[in-house]
């Protein structure tokens, strides 16, 4: 909080006295920005002054004011995105004011914008060969994180969500994986600073409060991000805070509203059925279904009847901009409360919560004209609450997978008296749960995780002549996170749970510090009429240091104590540190030939301190081409191509094992004898960093006027010396694989943009904008490894990486189809031999393990009684015929697809209509992956214990145990059991489900209010938007979503965690979101 | 080229220093020379201080290797069984034993493993310690036999075939199918030479560990022959070895009527399948049908509370086992926690070998004496010899004297006895199989078996 204060004090002194620091010296420019052609007004437009530091933003009604404006002539340039830029002169009288307005054109393409980032400094688009995307928050949006901001806009960056769970952020992921073992995250800068942005329950990069974002700058890949050495091969995101400009203070303040409501059709119901008269009475007066018979099939919608609400959010902002011509400020301060949509308060204290508070202070002074210094100073605190055990990804134990799992046949009160349906009195097992402990309880466990972070940075840039800039940076992020999770004493209220009964607590506390040191100096200057140079030269460097604290017991001795302290068992404490430095020093020029083509070279020469201090360091070159034939002034917009860019660029980057990686070492083991040592690493003195080479080609292209922009790029990427984690005869003694650099990556992609303004007529504008991105990653080398099971101490999970196979790709058994000439079975496999097939009056079921397709009358034979699929001897001597279509010789790893989409992308328009309303959609889609949907695993199968209580499997098992049906009955029964339910016994078969989708993923509706309305409350500008979010979903996905992953915010990197996409394992369906947000500016 | 890297690398963060400094922070922060706390470089192992280290820490994982292990065997015996959530237990359960790829004997190997390197390392380390004269306290190498000693009888017990050469990245070929008795020389050597150890200095503790300790291997030895290269029962499946008997009875008069030498794992040291965890959390498997009544009210998974959990009946009273109950109590409810020990020797153990042996050669008396020992030491009446017969009466003893310390398995195999979980087409039921050498093994290891998928290959 101490940050805080100061930073937000320290902006509000100025802004109440900034203003008094006009001199007569200067003067003051106002106007407006307005579209050409509709006149419409716009908002957000950068007005300056060209080699000043003096700078303003349009209001909502397009005007703008610059006060302090040298009393000269000067060059005011505007710049707003979706619009060509526009530069006029005029002259300021000292003492008064002059009126300049500005008509800009509509304009899909962004050539001339200007980015810093992998450039060293502030270039124009154009001149770059590689792609620099550049992404703002819609304004008729409401967008409640970063991760939000970053989803679904751009062709080739992926936001992948964890699950529904308040709280939780989204992995990034920018071309797919460059990795199997490091961390495929891209590195993410703030204003220049390197941050952090993992994670735990909450993600790092979701404390940045998005108001505060002036936009984000994305750079792909190893050809971009040359500049940013080792750790960038996943490509760089850098975001842009929003700076103070001159003028009056501004005052914006915004309160917003949401519900939030998980979708009540992506969940099942759960289904049963009695095996006896006496069990449907019971179950009938419990349940309250009239009428209930044996083997009757019923539902109860445990988890939308029980278990979930109506969410809510608020969200409170203020924000303050202004500033005179040496100093400008901007703050910012924002609250959110959110009480998620899991319900069932009456069962237990746990819910889902979420609080964050967010402030920033910006500073901007220019003492002289040569020299500009900045200040930057944030603080976050974020708290979340989730229930049950688990505090990162999806868990079994929890509360969603545990209602799920209940059958509600088991349902019962009698440990208690019965209630209603789904109370008892006191103890009782009143929703059937199978296993582990019952909803109750694990709605008696409380998880939490609180933040604080502060983060801030200063800067001075330097500019003794027009040609020579310098700028130093330094920064710091420093996060303090606190977890715990807590059972109190005697939780088991049902007295099901037989897990840490006494109750258990744990705690963990984590301290990262990341700072930053960044020089660089620019040297830009004519070297002829024609040719022009832009030289630049620096340094970076990086200190990530983290400390962990934890501790955990069991068995609290009693009631109402909440310390770890106090357990009695189980007690365990914990520490680690990790430090690790990596920087380098880079130059890059770049040569212009008369403003169209632009050659650039470049690198950079990496150090860290994974390799030790006496240990080389790696250098990663760059080249890039940009040439824009448009300019040319002999153009005649051929095919009517009004605006027209081609580049290319080739780089590479790279990614850095762990910081101890390469140490043979022993670790600590405690135990009955005390204190001793392990063998642990084997260790690799070789180790260096995986090293990404991109090359990247494309264009752009205007147009109609450049009112239909389009983008389209193709690239490649090899990644060799690949840090494989090689796994050794664990009989050498050393049971944790070594990392190796012995592995190869290629992937190629396509990535293509259409923003089109389709329509712009004074009170209709229709805007809109298409992206798609193909991704294919393949696995060329593991250097003579084996083939790494990426979760390998889990054999339900299927994701295998073999050499010459796409990267994710899944390996599950696969039931034998019928034989050639009546089904699409080939007669053999690539091996030659025969693949596994039925014939006419067979059946894909290898009968008591004898190796051949069953015949019917063998099957009839067999159903002559009932069968009980929950028994181990039914399960045996019903197996089904597996066949080895691949010819790997392995029936239980055939390649059915990879986890990764092929193709991703959105689209959506913006359409303005009457001047004061607007309405966006966005969709996103994602095509060609394979969802492991395990949770349905569990329901939809013969599992003794937890789930089998999907009605499609209920009606089964129901058929095959009574004894009314037939054997024929049974054995049509038998046979949709093995074609499609038999799951969990041959890990994989029947789990795994394309995932293909579309989502309506946003939607908003804005009014502006006009003047006179937003006078009537004495603001300057007020706008009311509604808007909905994750609204709808088409997918032929069964699951609960198909868009949600295994890993929680792991940015981490790891083989398991990379590779837990697309797992659908006990996890939330995503909730839609409903907002309504009041916006004052004053 | 590669000096000049350097070179420039230091002069560029001289000169970030130098930027940092005058702006007031401290140049220290970018230096790229990092320690590491949290674990210890090889190198620091060659100091003889590290000696009680090293040797603590072969018996912390020593103790985690059997709460990984433990959980299969005794699932594929009938003293636990499967009730939970996955299925691979299930499989072992129904006598699958065999079949490397279960994901359960698949974990369990690398533990084992790792402690057969360590075992060898340490005994090397301290070995080469004590020739220097360094080692500053020699029964810290009598620890380390005696570890050394149950590691490599406990492989031989429960593997068919298992890889002893390899080290580190240098892989080796397997002992061979026919060649793991010799893990029982290996292991009987390491306990005479803990034996000696601890004779020379005097120290009781460990001369009883290992006494008692080459006792078992010297039966295990003799019931490997008995049983393993036919994989059937034996004609006669009772144990008479000389070796065996002596040791035994050289340990009974050093142990009391209920010694037992336990390994247990501390919370800090449990194993990937940890067993007991297993059975007392997660409630994957729970103890077997034979043994207890299961809580019908949570859905079977665990036993009834108290007395009436308890299935199994003393032949003689005709009551629920007590010295069982006090097993289950011991491991297999929810009160015993997620540590459960494993007893690798006993006093009682030392009777059951001796009872054995008295069986084998007729001496019923002998039997009968040592039987009721073995009942004194838990206050139980007297057998009177007769009834029941005195083999059921050894098979019972054995059962509940030696509950879940690795036992079991061997005894349904050579009685002939079948679990009441194992399918009639599983390999349990049809072959006296162990464990094979895991896929994880087969996997990186081009001398290991192969192709490493295939299950008809495996327990030939």
């Amino acid at each position: 909080m101490q940050a805080f204060s100061l930073s937000a004090a320290l902006a509000v002194a100025i802004a109440l006295v900034a203003p008094n620091a006009h001199t007569q010296s200067t003067g003051v420019v106002e106007g407006t920005v307005t579209e050409s052609g509709s006149g419409r007004p716009l908002a957000g437009a950068q007005v300056f002054i060209a080699g000043t530091s003096i700078g303003a933003m349009s209001a909502a009604n397009g005007s703008y004011r610059m006060s302090g404006a040298p009393a000269r002539q000067v060059e005011v340039r505007t710049r707003l995105l979706g619009y060509g830029p526009l530069a006029k002169p005029v002259t300021v009288p000292a003492g008064g004011s002059v009126r300049l307005n500005f008509e800009l054109q509509i304009s899909a393409l962004q050539l001339e914008q200007v980015v810093v980032t992998g450039s060293g400094q502030a270039t124009e688009v154009k001149r770059l060969g590689n792609t620099v995307s550049v992404v703002q928050a819609p304004k008729d949006l409401i967008i409640n994180d970063v991760s939000s901001l970053l989803g679904a806009r751009e062709p080739g960056l992926s936001a992948i969500t964890p699950a529904g769970l308040t709280g939780e952020g989204a992995r990034l992921r920018i071309r797919g994986n460059a990795s199997i073992t490091q961390s495929n995250e891209p590195v993410v800068f703030v204003d220049g600073v390197r941050i952090n942005s993992g994670g735990g329950m909450t993600s790092r990069l979701d404390d940045i409060d998005p108001a505060t974002v002036e936009r984000v700058e994305v750079l792909k890949g190893a050809a971009a991000a040359t500049l940013y050495g080792t750790e960038a091969s996943n490509g760089v995101i850098q975001i842009f805070t929003r700076k103070g400009s001159t003028g009056s203070p501004r005052w914006v303040f915004s309160a917003q509203q949401e519900a939030i409501a998980f979708p009540a059709d992506r969940v099942d119901p759960n289904a049963g059925y009695a095996r006896t008269q006496a069990q449907a009475d019971s179950l009938a007066t419990f349940w309250n279904i009239p009428g209930l018979k044996p083997f009757q099939v019923f539902e109860v919608p445990i988890w939308n009847n029980y278990l979930t609400e109506t969410g809510t959010a608020s969200t409170l902002t203020a924000q303050v901009d202004g500033g005179g011509p040496s100093i400008t400020y901007f703050a910012s301060g924002r609250y959110q409360y959110e009480d998620g949509p899991i319900g069932g308060a009456s069962y237990g204290p746990a819910g889902d919560k979420l609080r964050r508070l967010q402030t920033l202070a910006n500073l901007s002074l220019v003492p002289f004209n040569s020299l500009r210094l900045s200040v930057r100073s944030g603080y976050y605190n974020t708290f979340n609450a989730i229930p049950g055990g688990g505090i990162i990804g999806n868990s079994i134990y929890g509360t969603y997978a545990l209602a799920g799992y209940a059958r509600p046949e088991l349902a019962n009160c009698n440990k208690s008296t019965y209630v209603a349906p789904a109370q008892c009195s006191g103890p009782g097992n009143p929703f059937g749960n199978g296993a582990f402990m019952s909803i109750r309880e694990s709605l008696q466990q409380i998880t939490e995780e609180q933040v604080h972070r502060t983060t801030g940075a200063m800067s001075a840039t330097y500019t003794p002549t027009s040609e020579i800039n310098v700028d130093v940076t330094a920064g710091w992020d420093v996060t303090n996170r606190n977890n715990f999770s807590f059972s109190r004493f005697r939780y088991d209220i049902d007295e099901y749970t037989q897990n840490n009964i006494e109750g258990s607590r744990s705690t963990g506390a984590q301290n990262t510090r990341v700072l930053t040191f960044d020089a660089k100096t620019s040297w830009n200057r004519p070297i002829t009429s024609s040719i022009s140079s832009a030289l630049v030269a620096g340094i970076q460097v990086f200190n990530d240091r983290s400390q962990a604290t934890s501790g955990s017991s069991t068995n609290l001795p009693g009631p109402g104590i909440e310390v770890v302290g106090a357990g009695g068992q189980n007690i365990s404490v914990g520490e680690s540190f990790l430090t690790s430095i990596n920087g380098g020093y880079f130059a890059q020029e770049q040569l212009g030939w008369k403003d169209w083509a632009f050659l650039t070279v470049g690198g950079r020469y990496d150090f860290a301190s994974a390799f030790g201090e006496d240990a080389p360091g790696v250098f990663y070159p760059k080249a890039s081409l940009s040439v824009v034939p448009s300019d040319w002034s002999t153009w005649r917009s051929p095919l009517g191509v009004n605006t027209l860019r081609l580049r290319a660029a080739w780089g590479k980057s790279g990614r850095q094992p762990g910081a101890f990686d390469k140490f043979t070492t022993f670790a600590p083991l405690r135990g009955e004898a005390g204190a001793g040592l392990v063998q642990s690493q084997l260790g690799n003195q070789g180790l260096k960093p995986e090293i990404a080479t991109e090359v990247e080609g494309g264009f752009e292209a205007g147009f109609v006027q450049d009112r239909v922009g389009v983008n389209a790029t193709v690239w490649h990427r090899t990644v060799n010396d690949l840090l494989v984690a090689r796994l050794y005869p664990v009989s050498g003694g050393f049971r944790q694989s070594q990392l190796s650099n012995i592995g190869k990556i290629d992937a190629t992609g396509y990535e293509l943009g259409v923003h089109a303004f389709a329509l712009n007529r004074r009170d209709l504008q229709v805007e809109l904008n298409v992206n798609a991105s193909y991704v294919e990653q393949t696995l060329k080398s593991l250097g003579g490894a084996p083939p790494i099971k990426t979760n390998s101490g889990y054999i339900r999970h299927r994701v295998f990486l073999k050499v010459g196979d796409p990267l994710g790709s899944i390996y599950v058994p696969r039931l034998a189809a019928a034989c050639p000439g009546r089904g699409a079975t080939p007669a053999n496999n690539r091996l030659g031999k025969p693949i596994a097939c039925y014939e006419p009056g067979q059946n894909p079921i290898n009968l008591n393990n004898n190796g051949r397709a069953a015949t019917n009358a063998e099957l009839l034979a067999y159903f002559a009684l009932p069968r009980d699929l929950k028994t181990t001897a039914v399960q045996n001597a019903l197996r089904p015929l597996l066949a080895d279509y691949d010819g790997s010789g392995i029936l239980t790893e055939q390649r059915i697809g990879d986890i990764f989409p092929d193709w991703t992308g959105n689209f959506g328009s913006t359409v303005t209509f009457k001047r004061n309303w607007r309405v966006l959609a966005n969709f996103e889609w994602r095509t060609g992956f394979t969802v492991h949907n395990l949770t349905d695993a569990f329901r939809g199968s013969q599992h003794a214990t937890i789930g089998s209580n999907l009605k499609d499997y209920s009606e089964i098992e129901a058929t095959l145990n009574n004894p009314a049906s037939t054997p024929q009955q049974r054995l049509d029964a038998a046979n949709k059991y093995i074609r499609e339910h038999r799951r969990l016994l041959e890990p994989g078969l029947s789990e795994m489900e394309k995932g293909d989708f579309l989502r309506f993923r946003e939607l908003g509706l804005t009014y502006t209010a006009p003047q006179s309305i937003a006078e009537r409350f004495g603001a300057r500008s007020m706008s009311l938007t509604f808007a909905g979010r994750n609204l709808l979903l088409w997918t032929k996905y069964s699951g609960s979503d198909p868009e949600i992953s295994y890993s929680g915010r792991q940015p981490g990197g790891g083989v398991q965690a990379n590779f837990n996409d697309a797992s659908d394992s006990f996890g939330m369906p995503i909730p839609r979101r409903f907002s309504l947000l009041v916006n004052l500016a004053y | 080229m590669t000096r000049m890297h350097i070179r420039l690398a230091k002069v560029a963060r001289a000169g970030v220093c130098l930027t940092v400094i005058l702006g007031g922070a401290a140049c220290s922060v970018f230096d790229t020379e990092i320690k590491n706390p949290n674990a210890v470089e090889e190198g620091a192992l060659g100091d003889a201080a590290a000696a009680s280290i090293l040797a603590n820490g072969l018996n912390s994982s020593v103790a985690r290797a059997f709460s990984s292990v433990y959980g299969p065997y005794s699932v594929t015996s009938d003293e636990l069984t499967w009730v939970g959530s996955r299925e691979n237990w299930g499989l072992l359960d129904a006598g699958e034993v065999s079949d490397p790829v279960n994901e359960y004997t698949d974990a369990a190997y690398p533990f084992m493993s790792e402690v057969r390197w360590l075992s060898g390392y340490t005994v090397g380390k301290l070995e080469s310690f004590d020739k220097a004269g360094t080692l500053r306290n020699r029964i810290d190498m009598g620890r380390t036999y005696v570890m050394a000693g149950i590691v490599f009888m406990t492989i031989a017990d429960m593997y068919d075939d298992f890889i002893i050469g390899s080290d580190r990245t240098n892989p080796a070929a397997p002992v061979g199918e026919a060649n793991m008795v010799s893990l029982y020389d290996s292991a009987a050597a390491y306990f005479g030479k803990a034996l000696a150890l601890a004779q020379s200095l005097g120290n009781n503790e460990v001369r009883t560990q290992a006494l008692g300790l080459r006792a078992r291997v010297r039966f295990s030895k003799a019931l490997w022959r008995s049983l393993k290269p036919a994989r059937a029962t034996p004609a006669n499946p009772l144990i008479n070895d000389a070796d065996a008997s002596a040791d035994a009875t050289a340990a009974l008069a050093l142990m009391a009527a209920t010694y037992r030498f336990r390994l247990t794992p501390t919370n800090a040291n449990t194993g990937t399948n940890n067993f007991a965890s297993e059975m007392n959390s997660r409630q994957e498997i729970r103890a077997g049908g034979e043994y207890v009544n299961p809580d019908p009210s949570r859905n079977n998974l665990t036993p009834l509370a108290g007395i009436a959990g308890i299935k199994l009946r003393d032949p003689v009273t005709n009551q629920p086992d007590p010295v069982l109950a006090k097993a289950i109590d011991e491991c297999c409810r929810v009160a015993s926690g997620l540590q459960v020990g494993v007893t690798v020797t006993s006093a009682k153990e030392m009777q059951l070998i001796l009872a054995e042996a008295a069986l084998a050669a007729n001496n019923l008396t002998e039997m009968q004496t040592r039987i009721n020992a073995a009942r004194a030491a838990e206050g139980l009446p007297a057998w009177d010899g007769a009834s029941p017969p005195p083999r059921d009466m050894l098979i019972h003893s054995r059962r509940v004297n030696l509950f879940l310390q690795g036992r079991r398995l061997h005894d349904l195999y050579r009685f002939g006895l079948k679990a009441d979980r194992w399918l009639p087409t599983s390999i349990a039921a049809r072959k006296a199989c162990f464990f094979p050498i895991a896929f994880i093994e087969r996997q990186s290891n081009t001398l290991a078996p192969q192709p490493p998928i295939e299950k008809a290959a495996y327990c030939t």
